[in-house]
């Protein structure tokens, strides 16, 4: 009796085929939520969004769930990730941001009444995104981002006035110390000169009296 | 024939086509035109924020890494350091721009000190997943895992010492902001102490602070 692939030579290219499709079918079986290939987003401007960037995108939730990756991230950039659902009741969609490790996503939920649910986060080197939903149920999902938040460092430094409230023995200034050590002197030697000058005085009218009386 | 199942077993392990084709339709870029919600809804989504502080306030970090990573300019210990330039108009001019070149040290600071965390993180916990799946593998696997940690220890003596050669060069720019401060307070305030009294505190305390980077 001939082979199979001797008696049908398509057979083999069939078989083939086959194998390929078993094989894929197998290897991805068990495969956990999640870990279809994931799409890349590029966010850019539109006349719809007044500030900063976005992108729209639409899919079919299911319990696998649609990956989703935007790179490189700054950690002071501001992102938002929003999924809506259409119709009511509209069917629960779950969204969940991380880092990739789906067991323990940073962000989880579910959309609400009103068919949304949002994340808003900072992240550095990029976020990735899963939607799913127990059955296929049509989402849209709206990631949007701005330019990285500003933070203006607060002065290093103290204004003078209120550094010597709390430091009252500090000198305000090595000029201001030098002025006050002029005036302490210029007192002291205004005392030492009214002495002087009372002594002198005294001793003036002294020798008067004593040079009358003579 | 052996040879082609191979091949294509090989192409089955690299190329999961049939997974996605099973699991639905691939999600898709949509126009914002046709978002399920009110196109005005999309800016109100965006939630153009006013000040930095209310961004910061909504945009929270998303991990604890990010979190660790934040800026922080008010570091705990940082001393106190009184400037008479902040409250002089003449003098606030000159300090003004010594004080904006500082700022801008400081914030690269705070970035290359959450960089150099993330960067840390990530090759202890990618080199602790190699361990791990050489741990798992025999032998050859087990040494081929210590390779490519031998690899990625290279990599992050590479990366630490580009580090230490920015810290040198931020804290280098600190001590000359500091000095141009300096230089402020005494052009106004016949100050010639300052530097030596106070900007000499601020620099020892920065060089503390960033001391613990590689």
């Amino acid at each position: 009796m001939l082979p199979l692939h001797r008696k049908f030579p398509r057979f083999r290219v069939f078989a083939a085929l086959l194998a390929l499709l078993a094989c894929s079918a197998v290897l991805h079986a068990g495969d956990a939520p999640g870990d279809s290939p994931a799409t890349t987003l590029t966010l850019a401007e539109d006349p719809l969004i007044p500030q900063g960037k976005g992108v729209l995108m639409k899919g079919v939730a299911d319990a696998t769930g649609d990956r989703y990756e935007l790179p490189d991230t700054d950690l002071l950039q501001p992102i938002a990730v929003f999924v809506y659902t259409r119709g009511a009741p509209a069917g629960a969609v779950r969204l969940r941001v991380g880092k990739g490790d789906w067991s323990k996503p940073s962000r989880d939920g579910t959309t609400d009444a009103s068919g949304r649910v949002v994340f808003r986060f900072r992240t550095y080197d990029g976020v990735k995104i899963l939607v799913s939903a127990d059955t296929p149920t049509p989402y849209q999902l709206f990631v949007w981002s701005d330019k990285a938040l500003d933070f203006q460092p607060p002065p290093f430094s103290t204004p003078m006035s209120a550094y010597v409230v709390g430091h009252p023995d500090a000198p305000k200034t090595a000029s201001a110390a030098s002025v006050s050590i002029s005036a302490l002197s210029l007192v002291i030697g205004g005392v030492i000169a009214l002495l002087l000058l009372i002594v002198g005085v005294r001793a003036f009218r002294h020798s008067k009296t004593s040079g009358a009386k003579s | 024939m052996t040879r082609k199942l191979l091949m294509l077993f090989t192409a089955c392990l690299a190329m999961p086509v049939c997974a996605p084709a099973l699991a639905g339709p691939s999600p898709e870029m949509e126009r914002f035109g046709n978002f399920y919600g009110n196109p005005q809804d999309l800016a109100q989504a965006a939630n153009l924020l006013k000040t930095v502080q209310a961004a910061a306030d909504l945009y929270k970090a998303l991990t604890a890494i990010d979190e660790r990573m934040n800026p922080n300019y008010e570091p705990a210990g940082a001393p106190d350091v009184p400037s008479q330039c902040m409250e002089n108009d003449e003098c606030k001019v000159c300090y003004g721009h010594a004080q904006e070149r500082l700022n801008t040290t400081r914030k690269g600071l705070e970035k290359l000190r959450g960089i150099t965390l993330y960067t840390q993180a990530m090759a202890k916990q990618g080199e602790n997943f190699i361990s791990a799946v050489g741990n798992t593998g025999g032998t050859v696997t087990a040494m081929q895992a210590v390779a490519t940690n031998q690899d990625v220890d290279k990599t992050v003596s590479d990366f630490n010492s580009a580090v230490r050669s920015k810290r040198e060069e931020l804290l280098g720019k600190v001590k000359g902001e500091l000095q141009e401060i300096s230089a402020c307070e005494k052009q106004f305030y016949k100050n010639d102490d300052w530097y030596n009294r106070y900007g000499f505190m601020y620099y020892q305390f920065m060089l503390a602070q960033y001391a613990n980077l590689p």
